[in-house]
């Protein structure tokens, strides 16, 4: 019980460290706003303010882009600090204290992305609505497979980050890593919903796990099947759990070389 | 690599290390494109022995310091024995624990403060952070309760505790950092540079507060310091190290003994008309009319003093002792006592007879460390 009471602390304290930063906030609320903007514009341009393509109306798009944008922005630092805490050495200071380090990042991480959410979520609904209004189609009783999904695909956003940031074990400069599953996600899933791609890149990229951060939540929200929350969801869990363990092993493996410098 | 077994050093040992080494591997990288791209295909490794072959043993209780130039193995040393590193050979026991293999349990005894790092919220008041360590150590929370009204009331924290520590001052923060170190009553702290850049009323307050830690709480302190001042006034054994190895291993005391015993004359004449009394003195440095002399305490100074009234007049004399810094400073330089026991520097102040009781060569691998209590006549 102590053992657990420290974490839900730890998350506790993330969000209170992270409630303080109010321009944060307004800053973001208002990038989030600028680039649906942006996207909707561009939309109704292709479309005529008309239309649609594999199903998906302006209206459509706009909630796709908000929904994907929503898990994109509410990440957290994780893969920053454990960059930081590494290169420089500092991670040495935290490891000296009776808990796992990947737990407490975890649920430092997770303290961060609940204020973010908080925030995001409300600014998200509300620039919906003004923009395109009420989400064509909807269909309230698939809320709940949303809310899974968007959960899963925030925790394999957070484990990602979190494996990319601790490759600096080895590595004097991972950025590049990190830069590219940034742009794959935003190629595939985020920018475009996959079926505005060619057949085969989408074949592929159902199978990798880039898609499965922001496209799936996004498509479950706006083209809502039972099919297709029974295919995405378990193969999120997978990659879910996969880069839980990779994460796991990439920090034992790094403790064990840990090659501190000063002294 | 040995094992050292719980109770091998006596029930009163806190800390057993013996012959610990660590050995780091870093890659190296010429300079030029061509080298650039050919340790990216076969990258080259060079190994750098931050610690070579430590021996040492701390009674319960002890106010020790550890001292060392920049890159002589200290906070490595540190970082072995709170089993943050793996040392690549010998063998440690702190409180029993290998700290290797038990870190975890071993956090729970021991508590350490980074002069440069700080383990407090940086956007939250020191209070957040002292609920969240009180949870992390597992306290009970009544039990955390009582304690940070005890550490509060001791280290006169009270005011600071609802301001967010990006806010408080550097001397504020270390007291509250002091503070978090301490909440789950460790045997043992381990405090790495702790007054590094603070003013001298706060250096004071914090050696107070060390200085109260180990009297009431019984509290066993392992420093690392580049202040001398922190080892004069709060520690009653020093520990020598350079380049990886410990050059010395005395009480302060001794340490201070031994040096004490010469003087250092600083003169200065209107005129000199009497050249040849100034033969044979033992002359640091000469400029001009000034100089500055090195003397065997009692019948040295008697003697020097009337051959420099005699050699001419004079405006101006003191007589000093020798600055616990400079001790300390020769000794690096000197590697140790082989420097001092040849004393061939005519600049340098180190003495002939170090009166330590305690020595350890770890090169000819003769001196083993002898620790008991008798460092600890100090305070």
């Amino acid at each position: 019980m102590r053992k657990l009471r420290k974490y839900l602390l730890v998350v506790k304290t993330g969000i209170n460290s992270n409630l303080i930063y109010t321009a944060d906030f307004l800053a973001g609320a208002l990038f989030f706003a600028l680039v649906i903007f942006i996207f909707m514009q561009l939309w109704e341009a292709i479309f005529f303010n008309d239309g649609s393509m594999e199903g998906y109306t302006v209206n459509r798009l706009v909630w796709y882009y908000i929904a994907a944008e929503m898990v994109i922005l509410s990440k957290s630092d994780v893969f920053r600090s454990m960059n930081e805490e590494i290169k420089s050495g500092n991670i040495a200071y935290k490891l000296n204290k009776p808990y796992s380090f990947v737990l407490y990042q975890f649920s430092e991480g997770m303290g961060q992305i609940a204020v973010r959410l908080m925030t995001n979520l409300p600014v998200g609904l509300l620039l919906g609505f003004l923009y395109v209004g009420k989400l064509e189609g909807l269909n309230i009783s698939a809320l709940p497979a949303v809310v899974i999904s968007t959960m899963f695909g925030i925790l394999l956003n957070f484990f990602m980050d979190a494996f990319i940031g601790m490759t600096s074990f080895w590595t004097e400069d991972n950025s590049a890593f990190y830069w590219i599953v940034q742009k794959l996600s935003f190629m595939l899933g985020l920018f475009l919903p996959l079926e505005f791609l060619p057949k085969i890149i989408r074949e592929i990229a159902l199978y990798l796990p880039f898609s499965y951060i922001a496209y799936a939540p996004a498509r479950l929200l706006t083209s809502f099947s039972m099919e297709e929350f029974l295919s995405m969801v378990p193969i999120q869990i997978l990659y879910t759990v996969l880069f839980a363990a990779l994460s796991a092993l990439i920090y034992s493996r790094g403790v064990r070389k840990l090659n501190v410098n000063g002294g | 690599m040995t094992t050292l077994r719980d109770g091998e050093a006596g029930n009163n040992t806190v800390i057993v290390a013996r012959d610990l080494r660590k050995v780091f591997r870093t890659k190296i990288k010429k300079e030029g494109f061509t080298q650039s791209v050919k340790s990216l295909v076969k990258p080259e490794y060079r190994e750098i022995e931050a610690v070579h072959g430590i021996s040492l043993e701390v009674p319960r209780g002890e106010l020790i310091a550890f001292l060392g130039p920049n890159g002589a193995g200290k906070s490595t040393t540190i970082k072995m024995l709170t089993g943050i590193l793996n040392a690549t050979s010998g063998s440690m026991l702190v409180l029993g624990l290998d700290p290797g293999k038990q870190r975890k349990s071993l956090s729970f005894r021991i508590g350490s403060v980074f002069g440069q790092k700080s383990q407090l919220w940086f956007h939250l008041p020191p209070m957040d952070s002292f609920r969240l360590l009180g949870a992390i150590y597992e306290m009970d929370s009544k039990l955390l309760d009582k304690r940070i009204d005890e550490i509060v009331e001791l280290f006169e924290i009270g005011e600071l505790m609802d301001i967010p520590v990006r806010k408080l001052s550097l001397g504020q923060r270390m007291r509250c950092e002091f503070a978090a170190s301490i909440l789950h009553k460790p045997e043992i702290i381990f405090l790495d540079e702790p007054t590094i850049g603070l003013d001298v009323l706060v250096k004071q307050k914090i050696r107070e507060l060390i200085t109260r830690l180990n009297k009431e709480e019984k509290t066993t302190i392992f420093l690392t310091s580049h202040d001398i001042g922190d080892v004069e006034h709060l520690c009653s054994r020093a520990v020598i190290i350079n380049h990886g190895k410990i050059v010395m291993d005395s009480s302060v005391k001794a340490l201070k003994y031994g040096y004490l015993k010469k003087k250092v004359i600083d003169v200065k004449f209107a005129a000199i008309s009497n050249h040849t009394m100034l033969e044979g003195l033992n002359i640091l440095k000469r400029k001009g009319l000034s100089m500055k002399l090195e003397v065997d305490e009692g019948d040295g100074i008697q003697e020097v003093m009337l051959r420099l009234m005699q050699a001419g007049s004079i405006v101006d004399v003191t007589i000093s002792d020798i600055p616990m810094e400079k001790i300390i400073g020769d000794i690096y330089t000197d590697k140790g006592l082989e420097g001092i026991n040849s004393n061939t520097h005519t600049d340098s102040y180190a003495g002939t007879d170090m009166d330590t009781d305690r020595y350890t060569d770890t090169d000819t691998g003769t001196g083993s460390t002898t620790a008991g209590n008798s460092g600890g006549e100090g305070e």
